[in-house]
């Protein structure tokens, strides 16, 4: 398989499986496999601007997003990924991509931080942590995917988020269509993205704050598209877990009316995408004691987590930063006890305030 | 370092002080023909690499040899190290290989014991747990082992704060002697003290430990 | 200890740390070569590393003889030249936090790092709360905000609620002027990687990829 000069060749094809074990969270764009397939996907498919590529100018908000949806899907691809927020590096890592009609893999190996290996087919998800010699496994629920993206002409993404072509720009070498995604209210990010010029993938992503200034970035720093890449090695690689012991993530689907929750007012944009119970953290022998409620307004997510307040456990109440993810810690009172609150996203802290602000208990 | 006058300062002008990535600073020095920098290296992660290994092998002869292999491979393979990824990352990548192939062999080959191997086929999801001691672990070496990291948490217990802050910003969160120092509001020389002088009272509850494997694995 | 021994294991402690350069660096590396004490305090500062890294210690083979076997295959070897051109940023790179357990993390909260004053993000940056400093580190509301179920059919009712007011949008300037930040925390770690396990189907396609490689779950 050719290379990029100055690295050496990615033996997937090699009898002998090298990989490094790291835990990434790993998710593919949303549209990858997995998706229930609903009747009206396919018109609009069809007429995607991926398989013609149209005036850029013309596209609206929605069209950019599926162009790049789609690509992500039907692209084979490697590469060497970098996140860094303002500060510095967060993390980089080396990305495999492989897809066969709907049959998508993926293979994300650390460059920095704990060695770790992460696989994914279409909903499946391995993390390979050789140190520990524990396998994660989780399924990614995409029942709950952003509808309106895939399926309605109208969509309440063009109600939030405005588009503006910027240009023409270069990535690893790569030319790309320069987008700008303006968001209409201050609920919410902005991003620029470069998108390749000729499927759309997406290969630069700036997250904006307010100001126009770039909070994370995330890009390729090198990548080689359409790499003859083999689903069935990588396929290979991700069931060689001999040796392993493997982990199933605890959870459970529920809603938030079954746990008693509620908004009392909904945050602008965001609507209700799941709710789980997990086990998480030290007190994961308790079992299921957290309540991960989680919403999107297409683009950017938000987690509410919720568990019965532990005067030993919860910390100062807070509000952190990490490039473009934000996190707001708070005690919340009801009748039945004391909750505490994790809220998490992708978006401006007030925000997160917003929802903490609305959580209110039903029962 | 040999019993004469103090050596000048360290005076290399701008980059006075800082740290950078000590395993790059050697896998260059390495390259560039200087093979003691690389034996440093061996000595920093022969017993990660070991541990790594023994996941995966029982046998502690066989873990050493795998050690061995994949340091040799990985000295061939320095030229290629262009430092995209951390040195451990990609030393890590390469035990694993050799530990796998040497499995893969071991496998084809009749007079292998079936101990030496090491859940290899394991399909079972309920292995047996990950911090099994490997084949001739006595009670003795595991309990020395825990006695090693009990001093260790113990004089990081008995350091004053300034000391234990340093170290734990260096070895645990990986910053930088300038991030440190910006961190604690100190001087970079500051910073450097500080780890010494840390490092010194933990491994002065350390070494009698050591000093009393000596000779066995420790 | 005669203050030459204490200068040479200083130096040890900073060739460790990358901290030596240009003569010093080399004349370091050449004296470990050959003193088998400064070698020993090498292993010692590493094998405390890794313990405090991963809150336990592991035995492995003796060194001296690993390295005495090491030494003969390697003088039958070649080094070939080095890489044309190392990858830009690769010698400043530093090794960023690693596992971080509950053991680890218990070292972050005794040594009173739980908020320290940092320029870079290694962690999550502490932004304050409605808009105030902190004191110090421990930040508690005097009221916790009450949430209240309303009556039945109606919508839920907040009482008393005190409020911080909104969240700083930049970060708080203490002191010497340098934003506060919050080490890395297992919990969070967590809470981050099950928020991108089930925002990964609504996410901007790229952020797949930002959340594949974010070191969040670094366990």
């Amino acid at each position: 398989m050719p290379s990029r000069a100055g690295n050496p060749p990615t033996a997937l094809l090699a009898p002998a499986r090298p990989f490094r074990s790291i835990a990434a969270a790993l998710l593919l764009a949303g549209g990858l496999g997995g998706l229930p397939v609903h009747a009206q996907d396919t018109a609009p498919e069809a007429a995607s601007p991926a398989a013609a590529p149209q005036d850029p100018a013309r596209l609206g908000v929605l069209d950019w997003l599926r162009r790049m949806h789609q690509a992500a899907r039907q692209t084979s691809y490697v590469g060497t990924f970098v996140v860094s927020a303002a500060t510095g590096d967060l993390s980089s890592a080396r990305i495999w991509h492989a897809c066969e009609g709907d049959l998508q893999i993926e293979r994300v190996e650390a460059l920095s931080g704990p060695p770790r290996s992460t696989f994914r087919r279409n909903d499946l998800v391995l993390t390979f942590l050789p140190e520990l010699g524990v396998i994660r496994s989780e399924r990614r629920d995409n029942v709950e995917v952003f509808p309106n993206l895939l399926g309605a002409s109208e969509s309440s993404i063009a109600s939030l988020y405005g588009v503006r072509l910027l240009g023409k720009g270069r990535v690893a070498g790569i030319d790309a269509d320069v987008v700008q995604i303006v968001p209409r209210d201050d609920l919410r990010f902005g991003y620029r993205v470069w998108s390749e010029r000729r499927s759309g993938l997406v290969l630069k992503l700036q997250t904006l704050d307010a100001e126009g200034g770039v909070v994370e970035q995330s890009a390729f720093s090198e990548v080689q598209l359409d790499a003859p890449l083999q689903v069935r090695a990588l396929d290979q690689m991700m069931s060689s877990t001999s040796g392993y012991r493997i982990e199933k993530s605890q959870l459970r689907r529920t809603t938030a009316e079954a746990e008693g929750w509620a908004l009392k007012a909904p945050v602008p944009g965001f609507k209700p995408v799941s709710c789980y119970r997990r086990a998480l953290g030290s007190r994961a022998s308790d079992g299921e004691r957290t309540v991960q409620w989680t919403f999107s307004d297409g683009l950017a997510t938000v987690s509410l987590f919720i568990e019965p307040f532990d005067p030993q456990q919860a910390g100062p109440e807070t509000v952190m930063q990490l490039g473009a993810t934000y996190t707001l810690t708070r005690r919340l009172l009801a009748e039945d006890g004391g909750w505490w609150l994790t809220a998490v996203g992708e978006v401006p802290p007030r925000t997160l305030e917003s929802f903490a602000q609305a959580l209110a208990r039903t029962r | 370092m040999t019993a004469s006058p103090p050596p000048p300062p360290e005076n290399d002008g701008p980059a006075a002080g800082r740290s950078v990535d000590p395993d790059f600073q050697l896998v260059q020095r390495t390259v560039a023909g200087d093979q003691k920098a690389y034996e440093l290296l061996v000595l920093k992660y022969q017993r990660r690499i070991e541990r790594l290994i023994g996941r995966m092998v029982r046998d502690v002869d066989l873990v050493e040899d795998i050690a061995q292999e994949t340091f040799i491979r990985a000295y061939r393979a320095l030229h290629q190290f262009r430092g995209e990824a951390q040195f451990y990352t990609w030393l890590y990548r390469i035990a694993v290989n050799t530990a796998k192939k040497a499995l893969v062999d071991m496998k084809r080959d009749p007079t292998v014991p079936e101990a030496a191997l090491r859940g290899a086929d394991d399909d079972d999801e309920t292995y047996r747990g990950g911090n099994e001691p490997i084949s001739d672990e006595t009670p003795d070496s595991v309990l020395a082992a825990q006695e090693i990291a009990a001093a260790v948490n113990a004089a990081m217990e008995a350091l004053p704060a300034e000391l234990r802050q340093a170290v734990t910003l260096r070895e645990i969160e990986g910053l930088s002697y300038e991030e440190i120092a910006e961190v604690m509001n100190c001087p970079i020389g500051t910073v450097r003290s500080r780890i010494f002088r840390a490092r010194e009272a933990i491994s002065a509850r350390v070494k009698p430990l050591l000093d009393n494997q000596s000779g066995k694995r420790w | 200890m005669d203050e030459g021994m204490k200068q040479d294991l200083e130096r040890v402690s900073a060739l460790a740390d990358g901290a030596l350069h240009g003569e010093a660096f080399a004349r370091a590396v050449g004296d470990l070569g050959v003193r088998e004490d400064l070698r020993r305090e090498w292993q010692v500062v590493h094998l405390v590393g890794d313990v405090l890294r991963s809150g336990t210690h592991a035995p492995c083979s003796d060194s001296a003889a690993f390295l005495a076997r090491l030494r003969e295959r390697l003088a039958a070897e070649v080094v070939r030249p080095g890489a044309a051109q190392p990858a830009p940023g690769a010698e400043l790179r530093m090794v960023r936090a690693e596992a971080a357990n509950e053991p680890v993390f218990r070292w972050k909260v005794a040594a009173g790092v739980a908020s320290v004053a940092a320029a870079a993000a290694i962690g999550w940056a502490w932004m304050g709360q409605g808009g105030t400093a902190p004191a110090g580190a421990q930040l508690a509301r005097s009221t916790p905000q009450l949430v209240v179920p309303g009556a039945a059919g109606q919508p839920p009712v907040l009482a008393a609620a005190t409020q911080g007011g909104q969240p700083a949008r930049s970060r708080v300037v203490i002191g010497n002027g340098a934003p506060q930040i919050m080490l890395r925390d297992p919990r969070l770690d967590e809470l981050l990687q099950a928020h991108q396990q089930a925002s990964g189907a609504s996410n901007m396609p790229s952020g797949f990829l930002r959340n594949a490689t974010f070191e969040g779950p670094s366990r």
